[in-house]
């Protein structure tokens, strides 16, 4: 594995990130989507690049690592091949979201946060999906799937065990 | 008034700026709202809650420190309703604040502490484990954090974005994991750290230097100036039982420091009970310096000084001045050299201003901190505030901020480099050529304020309209010409040390006829500045202490320019060697050189009789600041046993030689260049205590009269300007980037004394 402090953004990402410079009024502005950029390329957010979203914005490093470090979106650490987000908000939680993950957690025998040893599953809380009609929500990567049942949560979890693309994307 | 708004608080009906918080118009009435996010420098955040009021018809309390007050609102501050709420928010505050109070170095003077008393419940409701975190986690060489008492204010991490605007203090995390840290965990380093630890309104951030040293209700808090640089911030010296300085905090002045610290000043306090300071008078006998009593040691000078007066007359005795005395010593001096001892022989080291006298150098140099605020445009030729006059380089920020634009002319503008608008990098020598065709592009375009009036139009083509400027910096000389011509508003800032370049020595005629062309001529509070380094370097010029009629300059008493008649030589607090490169023969051949100072030094170590002096914090007076305010010094403590305040010593020395002075104590010698000095006209020594006050603008005639002495009689050489910037073999870049003396010296000597220091 490349050491962290080696990692750097490619010519690609950089570009993505001078683009959405450009579209505010304000460079700093454009800290969100550039997150985003990052953790497309490496997975997750690590630190070297952070710093390199800094100075292609004219920002503070520290600026930057405060807003990376403030949403869970942006992972800190590098994450399994499927990240599955269990809503903890309150109308999920009042629907029995907090019993999806202890029942994740006793599958996969992880803790909340944590990764499989296999690096294929992630399993994580996120805060309120704006699907709280169809509570308990949860994600895949980035998908949605709805009024999720514990039997639901059990086979989805089987399946993406072995799963090579995320079975639930949406294109 | 169609700005002013009228509200009730508290039953009394007021008037508050349409604008203003709720929590500023309290304040202006004298009604206390207490807050620990809010900080009057910053912008408001309203995070920590408990400022909140009631407002009638609001159907909740209100932040007092984000609500804007309206026509008509009617705010109650101390209602149940209030009360019950900032009960609410003090309980929540203590849930998991862990209550160390008694090993806290804030207890005592902790806001927490203090509204938890005013404010709080009894006794919480929460009886659940509080939470733990990290504690005495060091963020660098000066900050120590103690996470489980952090409120999350963000007062630290504002102030290090908005103010410093330099990698420092931020959040990491947030809600209940919410912490302060760094980027990536990098140490904090900064040269302003220690405010974070002065606005924490609780013990989350602590100093290194001040931990565990004492306890609030210990301490004699005494109002004192800075001795570390020619801002003069404004301190308290906070002293432990009378005993020992532990601390020095900043004793807010809007006009100079804007309640801000520097590291340097701030931490520069160990050298008052540092060990190696000079505690009895030193005598050489068989060629060795020892320690012998005070009377011995004047008997021994006063014998020798009649001695070399009667054999060799007055002008074989000089007199060299520091930079870091109060002004009354720096007067009782020049009259122990000029009338008692009746000798010219008299300076101090300095800049080169042409041929102005010091009255002049004070008229011309009109710009002021406060005037910076509403500077439209600042320019800074040969400054490098971040390493000389640090909190310059906040005030600076703070304009750049609210839309100033800046021009930096020379090799380096430290901090403030990446903040400016333009950069002419022109190496020293070429500053006056540089000026000269900024000024010449300006004539070309004609539009500046300055040649609204023919007089200054038809000088200022005289003197520049022929000026060939060359092509390389072409573009940059026009741009900086455009930006001088459209300000409103702008200040010109040198620092002396430019000035000592030879090229430099007639920079200031240049200088001020920019400010001319500029329009800011006689303007108050902009226009020219002249950032000194040495705490009171203006109050030794303003006072004169310049060679009189014939005498000899401080290069010429040093042997620099050849043999001189000198024999004697009085040194007071400075250390002429330190300038002196080559080995010379003047100072070994004196007969006798007498150095008043606290350590020794080089010039110390020559010296046939070293009288041991009191700190600034031991004695009281006035220092000027660079840009003409005169604050005043107080006494924290006696001075250290064995030493004397150099006033003391120079009265002993007068009267031994038979010239009892009467005017003798600081008030007295104030009191007196009030009345004598157009300088310092109308001032008083019981009204400079507190905020200090500026020098009187001297104005020769009413309307603006080019003085004649700007007229030259020769034209710059018109060199091109270099793009590259050259070495300088004498290392005068060196000094731009060298803080002023006291620190090298003083504080130095100091490590180790409690003094991380920088
Ligand atoms: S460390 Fe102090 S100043 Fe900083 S957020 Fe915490 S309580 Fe506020
Ligand atoms: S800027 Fe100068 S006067 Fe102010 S605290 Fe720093 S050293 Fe002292
Ligand atoms: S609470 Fe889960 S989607 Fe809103
Ligand atoms: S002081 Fe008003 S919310 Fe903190």
């Amino acid at each position: 594995m490349v050491e962290e402090s080696n990692l750097k953004l490619t010519g690609e990402s950089r570009q993505k990130i001078v683009a959405l410079k450009q579209l505010y009024p304000s460079p700093r502005s454009a800290v969100l989507p550039a997150l985003h950029v990052v953790q497309e390329q490496f997975g997750y957010v690590p630190v070297p690049p952070m710093a390199e979203v800094a100075d292609i914005l004219e920002i503070l490093h520290g600026e930057v690592e405060q807003v990376a470090t403030f949403y869970r979106m942006y992972h800190q650490q590098p994450v399994g091949k499927f990240v599955v987000k269990v809503c903890d908000s309150i109308s999920c939680y009042l629907r029995g979201s907090d019993e999806l993950l202890a029942q994740g957690q006793q599958k996969l025998g992880v803790k909340c946060g944590g990764t499989t040893p296999d690096g294929q599953i992630t399993l994580d809380k996120i805060e309120c999906l704006a699907a709280c009609g169809n509570a308990p929500c949860i994600q895949v990567n980035d998908e949605f799937i709805y009024d999720v049942t514990p039997a639901q949560f059990d086979a989805v979890l089987d399946e993406l065990k072995r799963a090579k693309k995320n079975p639930y994307f949406v294109p | 008034m169609a700005d002013l708004v009228t509200l009730t608080i508290d039953g009394q009906r007021l008037q508050a700026p349409k604008g203003a918080t709720i929590w500023q118009a309290a304040k202006d009435a004298g009604i206390f709202v207490p807050i620990y996010c809010y900080h009057p420098k910053m912008s408001p955040l309203g995070a920590c809650r408990i400022c909140l009021v009631e407002v009638e018809k609001m159907p909740k309390p209100m932040a007092a420190c984000t609500t804007t007050v309206s026509e008509g609102m009617v705010v109650y501050t101390s209602s149940e309703a209030a009360e019950k709420a900032r009960a609410g928010v003090m309980e929540f505050l203590l849930i998991n604040h862990p209550l160390d109070c008694p090993i806290c170095d804030k207890g005592g003077e902790c806001d927490l502490q203090n509204y938890a008393v005013e404010y709080g419940r009894e006794a919480g409701r929460f009886q659940e484990e509080k939470r733990h975190l990290g504690k005495a986690i060091e963020l660098g060489s000066t900050i120590v954090l103690d996470r489980e008492r952090c409120i999350m204010c963000q007062r630290c991490t504002r102030f290090c974005s908005e103010i410093v605007q330099e990698e420092g203090l931020i959040i990491r995390e947030r809600g209940r994991l919410a912490q302060i840290g760094t980027f990536s965990d990098l140490p904090y380093e900064s040269q302003f750290s220690g405010n974070v630890a002065e606005m924490c309104p609780v013990g989350a951030l602590t100093s290194r230097t001040y931990r565990f040293k004492a306890r609030p209700w210990e301490l004699k808090h005494t109002s004192s100036v800075c001795p570390h640089c020619a801002v003069g911030c404004n301190i308290e010296i906070d002293n432990r039982l009378g005993r020992q300085v532990v601390r020095f905090m900043s004793r807010e002045n809007e006009a100079v420091d804007d309640g801000f610290l520097c590291d340097r000043g701030r931490y520069g306090h160990g050298f008052i009970h540092s060990e190696q300071r000079l505690s009895t008078p030193l005598l050489r006998k068989n060629g060795r310096l020892e320690p012998v009593g005070w009377d011995e040691a004047f008997s021994f000078i006063i014998a020798r000084l009649q001695q070399i007066c009667q054999q060799f007359g007055s002008k074989a005795i000089g007199g060299i001045a520091g930079t870091h005395n109060t002004n009354e010593e720096f007067y009782l001096f020049k009259r122990l050299i000029n009338d008692v001892l009746g000798s010219p022989n008299l300076d101090h080291y300095h800049g080169h201003f042409s041929s102005l006298n010091p009255e002049q150098v004070a008229t011309f140099h009109t710009a002021t901190i406060e005037g910076l605020d509403s500077a439209k445009l600042i320019v800074l030729v040969g400054v490098n505030p971040s390493v000389r006059q640090p909190i310059m380089e906040l005030r600076i920020k703070k304009a750049l901020k609210a839309g100033a634009k800046l021009i930096v002319i020379g090799p380096n503008a430290g901090a403030l480099e990446r903040f400016a608008t333009l950069h002419l990098h022109v190496p020293m020598e070429q500053f006056s050529p540089a000026i000269g065709a900024i000024i010449a592009a300006m004539i070309w375009r004609g539009t500046a304020k300055g040649f609204e009036d023919p007089s200054i139009n038809q000088h200022l083509q005289s003197v520049y309209g022929n000026f060939q400027t060359g092509d390389a910096l072409s573009h940059e000389i026009n741009r900086a010409a455009s930006l001088l011509s459209k300000a409103e508003t702008c200040s010109i800032l040198y620092d002396e040390v430019v000035t000592q370049k030879a090229a430099n020595a007639d920079l200031v005629r240049d200088l001020i006829n920019l400010v001319l062309a500029a329009g800011q001529f006689w303007s108050e509070g902009h226009g020219l500045g002249l950032l000194t380094a040495d705490n009171n370097a203006t109050g030794v010029r303003d006072l004169d202490l310049l060679p009189g009629q014939g005498g000899l300059s401080y290069a010429q008493m040093l042997g620099l320019k050849g043999a001189t008649h000198l024999k004697a030589l009085l040194v007071m607090g400075a250390n002429p060697l330190q300038h002196v490169q080559k080995q010379n023969k003047a100072l070994a051949n004196l007969e006798l050189l007498v150095v008043q100072d606290m350590f020794m030094s080089a010039t110390a170590e020559l010296a046939h009789v070293v009288l041991p002096v009191a700190s600034f914090a031991e004695k009281e007076g006035t220092f000027t600041n660079w840009e003409g305010r005169v604050q005043k010094v107080n006494v924290s403590l006696p001075p250290l046993q064995g030493t004397a305040p150099d006033a003391a010593i120079i009265l002993e020395l007068a009267s031994r030689l038979g010239e009892v002075l009467d005017i003798r104590t600081p008030s007295q010698i104030f009191d007196h260049l009030a009345r004598i000095s157009p300088l310092y006209k109308d001032m008083s020594y019981t009204t400079l205590a507190g905020k200090g006050q500026l020098r009187p603008l001297i104005r020769e005639a009413d309307e603006i009269e080019v003085p004649d002495w700007l007229q030259r009689a020769t034209l710059p050489t018109p060199e091109i300007l270099r793009q590259e910037s050259e070495e300088y073999p004498n290392g005068l870049t060196d000094l731009l980037d060298a803080a002023p003396s006291v620190d090298v010296g003083r504080v130095r000597r100091a490590e180790g004394d409690g003094g991380t220091a920088r």
